[in-house]
């Protein structure tokens, strides 16, 4: 079973192949979509009204914000010392936490899932990728649309890309101030999608030091296209058998 | 296996051969920009040489909707049999596209395929610009190279950088406006 919306200005396909009535399952489907939709009113910076708006305005502090937000906020500015900086919530000048909304969102809503009884499923928001149970999850290659760069066996994990080929220059260095333009491609591997996908980001602002970086990580497993072509791979990437 | 496939790959960058993968322009009648085609065999040949890449023990038997990389309507999964449900959305079952919408690096078009009055899948192609560039060669790093070989594969879900949010919007909107005609 499987649907899809459109939120956060992407589609978000959910699949659930657990073996319960398919009225429960529709029920589950619809309590991710509402979750989802929650988050985009709060955090969302295209919507005037949203507390990410009113926290930027100063019309709201952020001692007086909901939880999830005051969270989100904590998250971020974790998040901001250990990359050293380079993921950075304010890099487009004003409070901008969407690098991390995402990926946060669509854990939680796995989580809240496998609670609810789902083992096995896997839910797609704009190419972020959570996974419960057993999964071939293809990274898409930059500049070949129907093709993948890689094939990935995903057990109980999530999976992240960041990148420049579809937003177009999209990631910022915060220390410059301008596009990020060395890395094309930033995938990351592992337990919590809002950390994977932090760390795609961070990837790409950081550029081609990143290499290291990536390298140094406990947890997570990366690939990384260069905008000159290059691949790289941390030598634990689940890549599949064929 | 995994081990397996990290100590191949280690061999390989052991012996000082740099695995660099330059891409040429986008295949497939997608369009492309400058760059010529013929570095694309020599990526087949260092491919071809990578035992890492031989296939070991079988893949997992989970049963899975088969979806290719990017959904098209006609790689849908069949449905179970099943009464159509009413329509939620109040839209016409079918398959729908957005026209192409410009954005600095190529146009999105987004298809959408209705069933029972809601979206049932979303497919967004990218005739997005493929540049080709020389490589530097102060390549270093603790990642391991590796080859970049495009290829297909079933899968079950696509990890990839986010579409460019206003045009994706634009071209979506449209194929919805469509199918509510």
């Amino acid at each position: 079973m499987h649907r899809v919306e459109q939120i956060m200005g992407t589609a978000i396909r959910v699949d659930l192949a657990d073996p319960l009535p398919p009225p429960r399952l529709g029920e589950l489907a619809d309590g991710v979509y509402a979750w989802l939709r929650e988050v985009d009113e709060r955090f969302s910076t295209y919507k005037e009204t949203s507390e990410v708006n009113r926290i930027d305005r100063g019309e709201l502090s952020t001692g007086d914000a909901s939880p999830v937000l005051r969270h989100v906020l904590d998250e971020c500015a974790r998040l901001w010392q250990v990359t050293g900086g380079y993921f950075d919530a304010y890099a487009t000048g004003r409070l901008d936490p969407s690098g991390y909304v995402k990926g946060w969102s669509v854990q939680v809503a796995s989580d809240r899932l496998s609670e609810a009884g789902s083992v096995n499923h896997c839910i797609n928001a704009g190419g972020d990728v959570c996974v419960r149970g057993r999964w071939r999850v293809g990274v898409q290659h930059p500049w070949e649309r129907m093709k993948l760069a890689w094939v990935l066996d995903a057990v109980d994990t999530a999976v992240a890309t960041s990148g420049t080929y579809e937003r177009g220059q999209h990631v910022v260095d915060p220390f410059t101030g301008r596009p990020a333009t060395e890395l094309i491609s930033v995938t990351l591997v592992g337990a919590d999608l809002a950390v994977a996908d932090a760390y795609a980001t961070t990837a790409v602002a950081m550029g081609r030091k990143a290499l290291d970086w990536l390298a140094s990580l406990d947890g997570y497993e990366s690939a990384v296209i260069t905008a000159g072509g290059e691949a790289f791979v941390s030598p634990g990437l689940p890549i599949a058998a064929t | 296996m995994r081990r397996g496939l990290t100590a191949a790959a280690a061999t390989i960058a052991g012996t000082g051969l740099l695995i660099v993968a330059k891409l040429g322009p986008a295949q497939d009648g997608l369009a492309a920009t400058g760059g010529t085609a013929t570095e694309v065999p020599a990526i087949e040949g260092s491919a071809t040489a990578a035992p890492a890449t031989a296939p070991s023990t079988g893949a997992s038997p989970v049963p899975r909707p088969s979806l290719r990389p990017t959904a098209s309507a006609s790689a849908k999964p069949a449905k179970s049999a099943k009464a159509p449900p009413p329509p939620a959305g109040g839209l016409h079952d079918g398959t729908y596209a957005g026209p192409p919408v410009s954005e600095r690096y190529g146009s999105i078009k987004v298809t959408i395929v209705v069933s029972g009055g809601r979206i049932d899948d979303v497919a967004a192609s990218c005739s997005c610009s493929g540049r080709s560039r020389s490589i530097s060669d102060d390549a270093f790093a603790t990642l391991e190279p590796r080859v970049l070989s495009a290829q297909s594969a079933d899968v079950d879900s696509v990890s990839g950088a986010t579409y460019t949010y206003e045009a994706y919007k634009r071209s979506l909107a449209a194929a919805i406006s469509s199918a509510k005609a």
